[in-house]
């Protein structure tokens, strides 16, 4: 905002422009450029001035004239325009054919310039700054940075996402929880030609069922008991850009017709409204279910399910990325020790060897979270095999993970059902297919 | 002079928030493109161009608002309309000299400030 301003004051009232330019000047940012007729001033509309205002009633040429081309010439340059009279049909027109703001000619006139032009200058300057994010969340997503893998099951999936890029087809992405469906939905999106639309994601089992069609679709004011105003849904608010469906095999059977309907006519009606809208954003789905496999059991509707698998990505879960498991962990320990103002951390071989050998139930977000935790435990900068604890959820694959003797693991399931069962030996033995002779044993040896 | 002033700076004075030299220099102007306004109006009366009229009271409004000429508010405003919708055309002539003798008195008593 420290930049100077400039901006054009058009007016043919000499003592008019001359009161405007002291007053917009009392801003240092500010300089004032004042012309006192349209043709003086359109020759000058090649310096670009930050902002104009508008005299409506110039001597050679009518407002509405300059003010067209002037959005011929660049229809981003904001015009206020200015008025000796109230007239709110000429009002309308000039908004409608993209004044930024109309003001009349009266005592305070000058404030309201003043407020208008304060006002471009700070939607200026969020405009810059949507822009600057919006190049940041590219880079972040660029997918050569943002998804990792050297496997040859990754390089099948890079070779996907790279036609799907490049063309406007729907893409249906599955694989298990944590392998990133997200992030190659939205590598996609921000590297195709919608990306600077939006990317609406809807995680399809965070929305209760009753409140999904409203959700999607939108609904209309009154359309249900606390519909207390219209609202868009998630397919009009993607636009141009992305929708992405996330879990969509949890979607309920009813409304997989609904959304089939809404797909095959890509136009779709507000709960409680009768107009069509038109849909036009690229529709990307996700599922950690075999979707085939739920067509089959009919919970899945079948239609639905070719409608949406378009291009099938399908990625891979960690442990068959054979080494990418020691690339992603080494890319998030940098990753951490960057955000934290760490120095370089590395792995020990041991550490290596550790992460390797663990099958990773919840994949890359499972892998990312032990990574960080054992870069707060490491005091060093070396991470030890000691640093790197696994907390996956009841997963038989983690407690396999231990490496014990067979008694051991005997001793720990016999005490698990023991515990669960209130050490109810029979019951447990009939459970366990053991003679509960075997369990009293081992609770004589207080083995368990 | 006893007389009551016809013009009030109050308005210009806030904006100029100070500056004198503003002040001065408005009121300059002011004296320098009225004479040349009034006599634009005159003209258009004589010729019974109304869209000339029109168009020069309108030029001159704001100026004569912004000196605080207040006795003018409504005559302007009467003369303007008039002449746009070409209703009581005949009043405009009396409308006019009430305008150019209120400010023959303003530009004086502007001079001797």
């Amino acid at each position: 905002m420290a930049d100077n301003f400039s901006v054009f004051v058009v007016e043919d009232d000499e003592f008019y422009s001359e009161v405007l330019e002291y007053r917009l000047s009392m801003n240092p940012d500010i300089t004032v450029t004042k012309f006192n007729n349209a043709q003086d001033f359109l020759k000058n509309l090649d310096k670009n001035p930050g902002a104009i205002t508008l005299d409506y009633s110039l001597p050679d040429m009518s407002g509405e004239e300059v003010l067209r081309r002037i959005k011929e010439y660049n229809s981003d340059i904001p015009v206020v325009m200015v008025s000796g009279q109230e007239d709110i049909k000429t009002a309308i027109t000039l908004l409608k054919d993209g004044a930024y703001d109309y003001i009349v000619k009266d005592e305070d006139t000058k404030d309201r310039i003043w407020n208008a032009i304060k006002n471009i200058r700070e939607n200026i300057g969020l405009k810059r700054e949507i822009y600057e994010l919006k190049q940041q969340v590219k880079k972040k997503y660029d997918f050569t940075t943002s998804i990792i893998g050297n496997s040859p099951s990754m390089k099948r999936v890079f070779a996907m996402i790279e036609k799907a890029v490049s063309s406007n087809i729907t893409v249906s992405i599955t694989g298990e929880t944590g392998t990133g469906k997200e992030v190659v939905a939205k590598s996609i999106h921000y590297n195709s030609s919608r990306s600077k639309k939006p990317f609406v994601a809807v995680n399809i089992t965070a929305i209760p069922a009753e409140l999904i069609e409203s959700e999607l679709f939108g609904h209309e004011k009154g359309s249900f008991t606390g519909a207390t105003a219209r609202r868009v849904g998630k397919f009009e608010e993607a636009g141009e850009g992305t929708i992405f469906l996330d879990e969509i095999g949890e979607m309920d059977i009813n409304m997989q017709s609904k959304l089939l309907r809404v797909l095959q006519e890509r136009e779709l009606t507000r709960v409680g409204g009768n107009g069509m809208v038109k849909i036009t954003c690229r529709v990307i789905s996700a599922t950690h279910k075999d979707l085939a496999e739920e067509v089959r059991k009919g919970n899945f509707r079948e239609d639905l399910y070719y409608r949406l698998l378009g291009l099938p990505v399908s990625l891979p879960p960690l442990r068959e990325r054979a080494n990418d498991t020691l690339v992603l962990a080494k890319h998030f320990i940098d990753e951490y020790a960057t955000e934290n103002e760490l120095g370089k951390l590395k792995l020990s071989s041991k550490a290596q060897n550790k992460l390797f050998k663990y099958p990773w139930p919840g994949n890359i977000r499972e892998l990312k979270a032990v990574v960080e935790l054992c870069c707060v435990m490491t005091d060093s900068n070396t991470i030890e095999d000691e640093h790197i604890t696994f907390n996956s959820t009841g997963s038989i694959d983690t407690l396999l993970q231990n490496e014990m003797s067979l008694e051991e693991y005997k001793n720990r399931i016999v005490k698990y059902y023991l515990d669960k069962y209130n050490n109810d030996v029979i019951n447990v033995a009939k459970r366990l297919d053991m003679g509960k002779s075997t369990i009293y044993r081992m609770l004589q040896d207080r083995a368990v | 002079m006893g007389e009551e002033k016809l013009y009030n700076l109050n308005q210009l004075e806030a904006i100029a928030s100070g500056n004198e030299d503003f002040v001065r220099k408005m009121v300059n102007l002011f004296l320098e493109m009225t004479p040349a306004l009034l006599e634009r109006i005159a003209a258009g009366i004589q010729l019974q161009d109304w869209t000339e009229v029109k168009s020069a009271v309108h030029k001159m409004k704001p100026s004569v608002d912004m000196m605080g000429v207040t006795d003018l508010y409504q005559v302007i405003r009467d003369i303007e309309n008039n002449a746009k919708t070409y209703t009581n055309l005949e009043q405009i002539p009396e409308l006019y000299f009430t305008l150019s003798d209120t400010l023959e008195q303003v530009f004086e008593q502007l001079r001797n400030r």
